[in-house]
Parts: C-alpha cells; structure tokens; sequence
C-alpha cells in the first residue's frame, strides 16, 4: 500500500478516535459500543502480555446485509482473534449495515478501528507499537485494498484496579 | 417471551421452568434472585432453578415473575435442582421485559490519576461459575461475559447465606445508589462474591475491580468487580461482623463505580463518607446497638488517614460522631468481641 494511502487511511483512524461513544452519523453505534464493552474481557493470554490492541475489523455484507465474513487485521494478537470469534455472536452486525446503507448503497465492505489499551493499575500500562501500525491494514498478509467503508472506531482503556482490603 | 412455572406455598421457595424466545436481559438476574444463567435468544430454551432459592419480597424480580407462579405442586414432582418437572400441562404466561430497569447512567465521577498501592493479579470475571471457590477471581479466559450481575459464588452455607442476606436487603451508598442498583440489573456493571482461603488470618476480605472499561472521554462504562471473603476465620465471627465485612468491600466495589480507582485512598474516603452507610446498615438489619454498630464499621479502617490524618481531621470526625464512637480501647473490645462470635448472633 502505497504511503500517502496510508497516511489518509490513518488520519482518517486517528480522527474518528474522539467519537466517544455516541454518534449522530451513525445511530447504531452507540448500541454496538455498549455492546461491544459489555461483552469485552481481555484472554488470559493478553493480560498475561498486557498488550494493546489496535486493529481494524473487516466485515462483508452480503446485499441483504447478512454478516458474509468478519475479519480482523494482523496487528490483532490472536488472543484477541479467537475473543472476537466469541463475541461476534453477541454483536449485532446488522444494525451496523443499515447505518451505512443509509448513506451508501453499495458498499459491502465495512471497516471498524478497535484500540483497546490496557493497564494494571501501579502496574502496567500497554502502548502501540510501530509494529503495529505496520500490520494494521495488513489482512492475512496482504495490505488492504478496494471499496471500504470506514464506520467510527471502538476505543477502550482496559484497567485492573488495585486490592482493597 | 413465555414462562413456565411453579411455585411453592411459600414466597421463599420457587421453581422456574423457562421456554421460548426471551430477551437475555430479563431472566438472567443474581444468583440471589435466580438461581440460573439464561444465555440465548435465539433459540427455545427451558431452564429451572433449584428449589432453595428465592426471590426477595418487594424486588422487581419477584413483581415481575410473581404473577407466572403457580401452586407448588406434589415435591416429587419438582424438587429436582437440576432437571424441570414435566410442565407441558402448565400454562403459558407472557412476561414483559423490564427493559434493563436500574442501568446506571453513567459510570459517575472520574478522578484517574495514579500512584502505587498493592495489586494483584486481575484475573478477569469471566463466567459466574470459573474460579468458584479458588483464591482469584478467575482468569475469565475464553468467557465473553456480557450477562453477569450480583453472583453469590460463596461455598460455605454461613456466608453463602449472609452475602445473600446483604444482596437482598441491598446498601444504600447514597440516595438512588445501592447495590442493587448499581450491580443488579446491569451486564455492564457486575459483582462477585467468593470464598478464599488464602487471605493472610488478619484479613477478612478484600474486594477488587478486575476490568474496569473507560471510553475516550474517560468515563466509565463498564466494570467487575470480585469481592474475596475469607472462609478461613469469617464463620466463626457473629453476623454482625460478617455483615460488616460484605458491607465493607461492597463500599470498595462502589467507590470503584464512583471512578476512585487510582490514587486515592479508599479507606479514607470510607471514614469520611461512608462510615455511617456501614453502621446504619447494622443497625437497621441487625438491631446493633449504635455503639457498637460504629465500633464495627470502623473495623479495617485504622490505616485510613495514615498518610494525611491529623489530628484537626480526627477531631472534626469526633466531632461529627460524638457519643456514636466509642473511645479506641472500647471500639477494639467492641470489634473483638464481635470477630469472636461472643457478641451478637451466630451465623448458620
């Protein structure tokens, strides 16, 4: 993928990021977030590493807006691949379908950005690496190409709070 | 939605047989309303609760379940915690969906900022049932959660039967906020009560928000919190004590709801704000003398203000207390007295 795409790309990401989790665009959203939060608990393996997670979910609608395939870009640790597996059940994609139906007819291919950032309180606090900006739009591989629509992005601070006693 | 049931004479025995499509955010209430975990719509379901358990008077879910209940009917029938009776003679009944009642707006103040302090591992909520018994909250692994409310996970049938006892009755932290209405109806703020044996013998419990989720302006949105108790040295104090210690980390669980996560001290908060919430509680469900019931709430708190008290800051809290808090020798004998089960009521 050629640089300036890329830059767009993520000046487009790193905007959205300031969504929160209402948005007037996107009626569905808020509703997706909250579900999306309610079902969220970080794999064992990944509070193990306490990484951050920054990847790009990729879903294809078929033309009456049934969930084809949902992906998740290679920045995504697999920990997080097989959570998403779970989750998905739980998520209602349709919603997200008719948002952007409403605004554009023919797109089929959905994009959501997820950056989750974790910390333990007095303990750790997860960060991004370049690596994985690098592999954010890589899907199995191979850089991401064709018509997306980019729908506003999940964000989370994921904390383990202290013991009381 | 359909529902059908069965219930005893009684209004604290129930049986509950559930089929059809039902939204997930109505059956799967506490543990200590609804013994049962309901987790799909999409397909029919036919679920029962063992027939022990019970549904608070005067709770919404008894309101809402109360008019789908029926005459117990022969206890061969029915008493089997496990399986449904045979229920296809029983009649359909429509029950509404209470649409999620007692969500919290919002995840209230947000002070963050932080300095150190002890930490554990977080061990993440996941299911009601993973973890159950053992010394952390569970790893959560592979669970997607999204169902869970007020879990009462506890084995030993006396605190099993006082964290009930609490969940029931509810605390009120302050006006509008109470347990319940913080932890019981909402999948995104949730509580769980264990056992452990590994607590150090001076510490009776402690209370933990494993996964706390802030959004990008910083707000709170969603939260678990695992509450400990120590199975080892608990039975064997009266009711009184026991009951403060539940009310004790239910406090840390909400002043985690309210955002005081990070630096501050919460046990300072506690003298501060909430000593009252504690004794008040002991007071109105246990008829502890007032004394006594303050001598108690300030059990665990003796390190509060270790860092900040002076003795301006203890003499405004005499003062606020007057003849309410006894002097330290007093509250000492006072809380002994209580640890050790020579004072109040035994617990069963």
């Amino acid at each position: 993928m050629k640089m300036k795409t890329l830059i767009t790309l993520l000046a487009i990401f790193s905007s959205s990021v300031s969504f929160g989790q209402k948005n007037i665009e996107f009626p569905s959203f808020e509703k997706f977030y909250s579900n999306f939060g309610e079902n969220l608990r970080y794999p064992s393996g990944l509070q193990d590493e306490w990484p951050s997670t920054i990847t790009l979910m990729k879903i294809n609608f078929t033309g009456n807006g049934d969930v084809q395939s949902i992906s998740l870009s290679d920045s995504a640790f697999p920990q997080f691949v097989h959570l998403m597996e779970k989750m998905k059940e739980k998520l209602d994609f349709n919603s997200i379908y008719q948002d952007i139906k409403a605004k554009q007819k023919d797109v089929k291919q959905v994009l959501i950005p997820i950056h989750i950032d974790y910390e333990k309180i007095d303990v750790w606090k997860s960060s991004i690496s370049s690596e994985d900006f690098k592999k954010l739009y890589v899907f199995n591989g191979k850089p991401i190409s064709g018509k997306y629509f980019l729908y506003p992005n999940i964000y989370y601070k994921y904390v383990a709070g202290r013991v009381n006693e | 939605m359909k529902i059908l049931s069965r219930k005893s004479s009684t209004l604290v025995e129930y049986c509950f047989c559930i089929r059809g499509l039902i939204s997930r955010n109505y059956v799967d209430k506490t543990p200590a309303f609804l013994n049962f975990v309901f987790r799909s719509r999409s397909s029919v379901k036919r679920l029962c609760i063992s027939p022990w358990a019970y549904i608070a008077p005067g709770t919404l879910a008894e309101s809402k379940l109360a008019a789908a209940c029926f005459t117990r009917p022969a206890a061969e029938t029915w008493v089997d915690p496990v399986g449904c009776p045979v229920d296809n003679d029983l009649p359909e009944v429509e029950v509404p969906n209470p649409n999620n009642p007692g969500t919290p707006g919002d995840g209230g103040t947000n002070p963050n900022p932080g300095t150190p302090g002890d930490t554990e591992t977080p061990g993440d909520t996941g299911t009601p049932n993973d973890g159950s018994g053992g010394d952390t909250p569970g790893d959560g692994s592979g669970s997607t959660g999204g169902t869970s409310y007020i879990y009462n996970l506890v084995d030993n049938p006396c605190l099993s039967g006082m964290v009930d006892a609490i969940v029931n009755s509810d605390i009120t932290f302050k006006a509008n906020e109470t347990l319940q209405s913080i932890f019981g109806w909402s999948g995104h703020f949730n509580i769980k009560f264990m056992e452990s044996t590994k607590l150090a013998d001076d510490v009776m419990g402690n209370a933990q928000a494993t996964r706390i989720l802030y959004d990008a302006d910083g707000k709170i949105t969603d939260m678990d919190v695992t509450v400990l108790l120590n199975v080892k040295n608990l039975p064997g104090a009266s009711r009184e004590y026991i009951a403060m210690v539940i009310a004790h980390e239910s406090v840390h669980a909400y002043l985690n709801y309210q955002g005081y996560s990070y630096n501050t001290n919460q046990h300072d908060l506690m003298l501060s704000q909430y000593l009252d919430v504690i004794a008040l509680y002991l007071v109105d469900n246990y008829n502890t003398p007032v004394q006594d019931a303050y001598s108690l709430a300030m059990g665990g708190l003796y390190t509060a203000f270790q860092n900040s008290i002076n003795n301006q800051t203890w003499a405004a809290l005499e003062e606020r207390y007057k003849n309410k808090l006894p002097n330290l020798n007093d509250r000492s004998r006072i809380l002994a007295d209580y640890e050790t089960g020579y004072k109040g009521s035994k617990c069963k």
